[in-house]
């Protein structure tokens, strides 16, 4: 899973000129699509955009987890994936597996990803 | 270009509060206005002699408050009241074009939680205020 981090850094408008202001907050892209957003230190949740489903919302947690297990710049996020569907991850689970399991789908979990966000 | 705000989220660093959004109120920034008249403010002699009061923009801004409505969850949504002060990130929709949206990050904790009408044939929904403390850090889309 090709997983980037780009600290979220705004801009303010000062009597001197504009002013970088680094937020503590990385947009979490995900094939070079922002997916989400996460804060930038342990235990922070991980935030989905809308169209991000549970099962790959836990998939991006786990490879922002590697990723910052590599980088060894923060401890690994909270493994909570937020929910906004109404069916549960085991349910989710359960369909995937008695379709055949992850392989099967991550063509389709990828196709939803151009078309929703 | 005018766009709409779906596909709009909101999300919270720390609580990982989440549910079906149906509106993100963006709030308002406000600050007061200081008097500044004084005994020699200059008078409007072609109107009768009055003086106008004069201000200056305080230097305390209040960023206000975002106002969120969302279907009620009742496994999540009565908790935002308990929580502490989190970093909170709303993100606008992604534009035609853009791999990312536009950003707001800040530190906020709800004041307000209204919990839902119960009635037939009708979603029940929730709404919650967030205060936001400190300064709103924006981020263009790219």
């Amino acid at each position: 899973m090709d997983i980037e981090l780009r600290q979220i850094v705004g801009v303010s408008v000062t009597p001197s000129g504009p002013v970088e202001s680094p937020t503590v907050v990385d947009r979490v892209f995900l094939n070079g699509r922002q997916v989400g957003v996460i804060g930038r230190h342990s235990g922070a949740i991980f935030g989905p955009l809308a169209g991000v489903n549970p099962l790959l919302a836990k998939d991006i947690v786990a490879a922002i987890a590697k990723k910052r297990a590599e980088d060894g710049e923060f401890g690994p996020p909270s493994d909570v994936v937020p929910s906004v569907l109404s069916d549960s991850i085991d349910e989710l689970h359960a369909a995937v597996d008695a379709a055949g399991g992850y392989a099967a789908d991550d063509d389709d979990i990828e196709e939803e990803i151009e078309v929703t966000l | 270009m005018a766009t709409s705000g779906h596909g709009a989220t909101i999300s919270f660093g720390t609580s990982g509060f989440t549910s079906q959004f149906t509106s993100i109120g963006s709030g308002s920034s406000a600050r007061e206005a200081v008097e500044t008249t004084h005994l020699g403010t200059e008078r409007d002699t072609a109107n009768n002699n009055v003086s106008y009061k004069t201000f200056q923009p305080s230097d305390l801004i209040d960023n206000g408050e975002k106002e969120l409505e969302f279907y009620y969850d009742p496994a999540a949504g009565t908790r935002m009241i308990t929580k502490a002060v989190e970093t909170i990130t709303m993100t606008y929709p992604i534009k035609p074009g853009e791999t990312s949206g536009g950003a707001e990050v800040f530190e906020g904790f709800a004041t307000n939680y209204t919990r839902p009408t119960m009635v037939s044939a009708d979603l029940m929904t929730a709404t919650c205020t967030i205060k936001v403390s400190g300064i709103i850090t924006y981020s263009a889309g790219s």
